[in-house]
């Protein structure tokens, strides 16, 4: 035989192999039958799975789960009924998991329940918001008092003359919330060139809120400063600027890194935005589970560091997020 | 060129036909099993939504049957909860047997749970608080259960949701994996055809190719045309084998028939000489009988004549005498055998013999000259060869001549030998003539010997091996001349030996 046609033919027999051998691996689909060997079965109780704050966390907790090999069961109440949270909580503990992560709640409720775990040896660790009712393993989360002065002292290096701020906040203000708007008024109030004018409370819906900034700015044409606390006000703040044509004129300071925000960051309609690591405050409430179901030290609060990300940083910061 | 290795026809067929099973069938191997993992999976998913239906069906039966018992406080509740509790147990261990996905598991764990480190216990404080009548501690129990049970309801609909999902994940693979096979047949279709198409460009092209050379070769030969180029073959399987035999066959064929063809010419040769040889002993044998016949008791005759010799010496009759001797030496002659040879110069003597006797019956009406240079004496040549012409020329022309008749005998020695026998008598008729120039023999004989032109002519032939030894020319009226021409007599007499020992 020619030595071509032993080419052409070995040709043939590799494709056809290779077709078949990738077919093969086709085949090798598991559905209901992957069940892993894990050490611990914790329950994360999440709020809003669309929300992209607590799809950070989720990542976060899930990459945890992977390297520490634990199950994780999750649960996502959405913002109407959160109180499907607390019932979840109860339902888990009950269950006799081997560890919880809540967002914190100041209720009553929780204390009970918390309690309840405490008896049965059974971690819970609240994130992102903190709960002083409930009695915990551990916080892992912002430190909102820090938070908040931390956002006025953003002001005053961004000012170019006296500020007379306005302050979106949430209509279900809870403890957190209070503690940071607490800390803003605290840290104006030192501020020779700024001033109050005017705290306004806005449904957790993008409709309200872009109604409560429209009129709060329409109402108070002498604000020149507005300090969004919620993760998406950056971007409906930003947004109510382009349409009134007023960019430029109001000093913007967000929260979080969503992409709407940083979007306004880099195009100059917002001045800065304060962010917490959201990915590794999933990741660490895991470990911390873990550390103590091994009877390892745990820290009572973990405040994530924040950051500030203006224009200076915002390239870098895009970089190196997460998995630093 | 290294030789190729040797792969019959048969074993390329047969490797084409396992590589082609074999693909099929390994792709309907994968494809069935495929389609029977997933099926499989599809089936428990259903299985475990039939189970964990049952199971929250169980759950509200429990519920059903504490709260009865709760209200009435009929003992007979209690068969019914411990009964309900054991099928419970079996059918959520049973479930729990069945391979999960982690998140189910998870799920069926808690429920696990929730049943062993609550639930029972909650029962079996109802069931004692009941029978305590202990109303309080009852309705706590109660309550702790319904909400135990609530919960357990919440993780089994949890479980079934997320076996739902699965089996949508399941109906979303089944549908990609029959594309996956869809495409992989195609696939295979289209590889199988160009497979198959290349091997037959690639061998069987030259398989056709080789048979169809082999096929015009073999057409050739079987129109007996052996001369043809050799079959070029480049093949490692029978065609080239057969087509290494066919031209070793072609070649040998060749050779063989050039053998034969010589060895045929050869005995051709052979057979001619034979029949040369046979027809000049035939005309021996013809000219032999007729000198026989010639002899009547030649004892008799010489015994005769020698007394007839002496009576005239006695009565002194010398010419008679003579005469007589010499009739009697010539008829010795003319006793000699055929076959045997002469020299010209016996001839000769037998011819002047001749002479002398006709001198004495014809006298002065006949004159004869014979000038034979001396070379020519010691030369072979057929007995009875030159007297006939002689003879004939008496016979034919001088015998009926008044007078003046001449006969001349000229032998002339050269490169070419001639002896020349002349008359100035009457010729030859034409129809004679070209009867004895065919070699014919004449209807009567008035020979002494009885042997005639046409006889000695074909002698002649054939003992010098050559054509037209003899040439005669004859006018009408004006004589005939008779020449014996042959080459000379070393060649002749080398030509002779030659032909002797063959």
């Amino acid at each position: 035989m020619k030595r071509s046609t032993m080419i052409i033919l070995s040709g043939f027999m590799i494709i056809l192999i290779s077709v078949l051998m990738n077919y093969q691996n086709i085949t090798q689909s598991t559905v209901n039958s992957d069940e892993q060997n894990y050490t611990y079965h914790f329950v994360f109780i999440g709020r809003d799975a669309n929300n992209p704050l607590w799809a950070t966390i989720r990542e976060g907790v899930e990459d945890a789960a992977d390297s520490y090999k634990v199950a994780v069961e999750y649960y996502f109440s959405n913002e109407e009924t959160p109180d499907d949270e607390i019932d979840y909580l109860r339902m888990s503990v009950n269950a006799r998991v081997d560890g919880i992560v809540i967002n914190g709640y100041e209720e009553e409720a929780v204390r009970e329940i918390t309690s309840r775990a405490w008896e049965l040896d059974i971690p819970v660790v609240f994130i992102n918001d903190e709960s002083h009712t409930g009695v915990r393993t551990s916080y892992i989360g912002v430190n909102n008092y820090e938070a908040g002065r931390r956002a006025i002292r953003e002001l005053e290096k961004h000012r170019q003359g006296e500020l007379k701020i306005g302050i979106l906040l949430d209509a279900q203000k809870n403890a957190q919330e209070s503690i940071r708007f607490q800390s803003m008024i605290e840290e104006i109030r030192k501020n020779e060139f700024m001033e109050f004018a005017i705290e306004e409370s806005a449904k957790d819906a993008r409709a309200d809120v872009y109604n409560a900034v429209k009129s709060m700015l329409v109402d108070n044409p002498e604000i020149n400063a507005i300090i969004g606390t919620r993760s998406y006000h950056g971007g409906v703040i930003g947004e109510v600027l382009v349409d009134l044509g007023i960019v430029g004129d109001i000093l913007v300071i967000g929260f979080d890194d969503l992409d709407d925000t940083m979007r306004y960051i880099d195009k100059d309609v917002i001045a800065a935005t304060l962010d917490i690591d959201t990915y590794n405050m999933g990741y660490y409430s895991i470990r911390s589970l873990v550390k103590y179901k091994d009877n390892q030290f745990v820290d009572d609060v973990y405040y994530m560091p924040i950051k500030v990300i203006d224009q200076s940083n915002i390239d870098d910061y895009r970089k190196e997020k997460r998995y630093e | 060129m290294n030789k190729p290795i040797f792969v019959s026809i048969r074993n390329k067929l047969i490797l084409l036909y396992f590589i082609l099973v074999l693909t099929t069938g390994f792709m309907t191997l994968i494809s069935l099993r495929n389609m029977q993992q997933i099926e499989t999976s599809y089936r428990q998913v259903t299985d475990t939504l039939y189970a964990l239906n049952d199971m929250s069906d169980r759950i509200g039966l429990m519920g059903t049957s504490l709260g009865s018992f709760a209200d009435t406080r009929d003992r007979n509740y209690v068969d019914v909860i411990y009964n309900n509790l054991q099928d419970f147990e079996d059918e959520l261990s049973a479930i729990m047997e069945n391979p999960f996905d982690t998140e189910s598991s998870l799920y069926l764990k808690n429920i696990s749970a929730l049943y062993y480190q609550n639930y029972v216990s909650a029962t079996e404080n109802l069931i004692w608080a009941v029978r305590a009548t202990h109303t309080e501690e009852a309705l706590r129990s109660y309550d702790q259960a319904t909400q135990i049970s609530d919960y357990m309801n919440r993780y089994t609909e949890r479980t079934i949701d997320r076996q739902m999902a699965l089996s949508q994940e399941l109906n979303q693979e089944i549908k990609e994996r029959s594309d996956a096979i869809l495409k992989n047949y195609t696939f295979l279709l289209i590889w199988m055809m160009t497979f198959i198409g290349f091997v037959i460009y690639a061998n069987g092209g030259n398989l056709v190719k080789n048979i169809s050379k082999l096929h015009k070769a073999a057409e050739e030969v079987s129109q007996g045309n052996f001369d043809i180029p050799e079959v070029q073959v480049e093949s490692n399987d029978e065609l080239g084998i057969l087509s290494q035999a066919f031209n070793r066959f072609i070649g040998n064929t060749r050779e063989l028939i050039v053998r034969i063809k010589e060895s045929a010419n050869l005995e051709i040769q052979l057979h001619r000489e034979k029949a040369d040889r046979l027809e000049m002993e035939a005309l021996l044998k013809q000219a032999e009988l007729q000198s026989l016949q010639a002899q009547i008791n030649p004892h008799f005759l010489f015994n005769t004549m020698n007394v007839i010799a002496k009576t005239a010496i006695i009565e002194d009759a010398d010419q008679t005498c003579t005469l007589i001797e010499t009739v009697s030496d010539m008829f010795r002659y003319n006793l000699k055998k055929m076959d045997s040879r002469t020299t010209i110069g016996e001839e000769i003597e037998n011819v002047n013999n001749y002479f002398y006797i006709q001198k004495t019956r014809f006298g002065d009406r006949i004159t004869y000259e014979v000038d034979i240079d001396h070379e020519l004496m010691e030369i072979d040549i057929p007995n009875l060869s030159i007297q006939p012409l002689i003879e004939n020329a008496f016979i034919h022309g001088i015998e009926h001549m008044e007078q003046g008749g001449h006969i001349s005998v000229v032998g002339r020695f050269g490169e070419l030998c001639t002896i020349t026998v002349k008359d100035n008598g009457a010729g030859i008729l034409e129809s004679d003539l070209n009867r004895i120039r065919r070699g014919e023999a004449a209807p009567s004989a008035g020979h002494t010997t009885g042997i005639g032109l046409a006889n000695v002519k074909r002698r002649l032939d054939l003992f010098f091996n050559q054509t037209d030894v003899l040439k005669i020319n004859s006018e009408q009226g004006d004589g005939t001349t008779i020449v014996i021409a042959f080459s000379r007599p070393d060649e002749l007499e080398e030509s002779h030996v030659s032909r002797n020992d063959r």
